[in-house]
């Protein structure tokens, strides 16, 4: 995860799962984030650091995550990235036989 | 902005779908993959049992093993001898039909109930080579199954045929084996007939295994290229 994370390509999944869960709720404290996400907490803390370098995060007085208006706009960007692609694939309809 | 929080919670659960579509497709190659490693015992089972046939045939009619009964009896011994075969195609197939039972199916949705990041794990977790090898070889093996399983039906109705054959000749001209090889031909157009439906759909699932290769290639290379 660290060299992903150094790499600047980290697992997309758990940002959007972050992204989701701090959608759901304005302002999360770290540790909340770490539980309604089911994320270790010093993984949490690389993710928070990597989002906040894009933008896509600040941390208010509290220290208290909150979502920028950038994060929520790349989470939805993706949302309809993967549409497009995922949605335009057609699946036939197999049965193996004997 | 609750309009566009709703159009994309929409799309959300769309990707859920699809991605659940994709799931249930690929527990369905998984499938096709069981028919290509159990081929191997299958066709083992099938062709010994043919030999087994060919050689009590042959021990039956050069032995004079038979020659202790009258000609009816003899017919309907011969005939019996189709019993080999037909078990044989029938365990074989009873065999893969187990195993194809047994493949476990559908463990990834309870992971894909947790929305839109779980879809998302599931595409970036995906073991794509492993999926296309699957793909590859389930046709192959597929398409080699139906083969095996169609020479089977064939040499088992070339004997039927035969039987039914030297029958009526032997009560109408009180003769057999008048046709000769006629009923080589008529058992290879009567299992064609037979089969003919099986072998277009087992034809057009070979296309479609060929054409979902080509779709998940396109969706490999597309969301390597994926970033925030």
């Amino acid at each position: 995860m660290t060299s992903k994370m150094s790499s600047s390509k980290p697992d997309l999944y758990v940002v959007a799962r972050i992204i989701k869960s701090l959608k759901e709720k304005n302002n999360v404290n770290k540790t909340s984030l770490a539980t309604s996400t089911g994320l270790a907490y010093d993984k949490l803390i690389k993710y928070l650091d990597w989002m906040s370098k894009k933008g896509f995060i600040i941390f208010d007085d509290n220290c208290s995550v909150v979502l920028t208006e950038k994060g929520s706009e790349a989470y939805d960007e993706l949302v309809r990235w993967i549409m497009k692609h995922v949605g335009q694939l057609k699946f036939p309809r197999l049965r193996a036989k004997t | 902005m609750t309009e566009a929080h709703d159009d994309n919670s929409k799309i959300e659960d769309q990707i859920v779908e699809k991605v659940a579509e994709l799931m249930e497709t690929l527990d369905e190659v998984e499938k096709y993959n069981v028919v290509d490693k159990c081929f191997k015992k299958f066709a083992a089972i099938v062709i010994s049992s043919v030999i087994i046939l060919i050689i009590a045939h042959i021990f039956l009619t050069s032995s004079g093993f038979l020659m202790a009964y009258n000609p009816a009896q003899r017919f309907f011994l011969s005939f019996l001898l189709v019993i080999i075969p037909l078990s044989g195609v029938a365990s074989g197939i009873l065999f893969v039909k187990r195993k194809i039972h047994a493949v476990k199916t559908g463990e990834w949705k309870k992971e894909l109930s947790e929305g839109f990041p779980s879809a998302l794990k599931k595409l970036s977790n995906l073991n794509w080579s492993k999926s296309f090898d699957a793909i590859s070889s389930g046709g192959l093996g597929y398409s080699m199954y139906g083969l095996v399983k169609g020479l089977a039906y064939w040499i088992i109705t070339y004997f039927t045929l035969g039987f039914a054959l030297n029958i009526t000749t032997y009560i109408i001209l009180n003769q057999t084996q008048v046709l000769g090889g006629a009923s080589v031909w008529f058992s290879l157009l009567i299992t064609f007939v037979y089969l003919k439906k099986e072998l277009s759909k087992r034809f057009n699932e070979i296309r479609a295994l060929d054409k979902l290769h080509w779709e998940l290639r396109r969706l490999e290379y597309d969301l390597k290229n994926v970033e925030f």
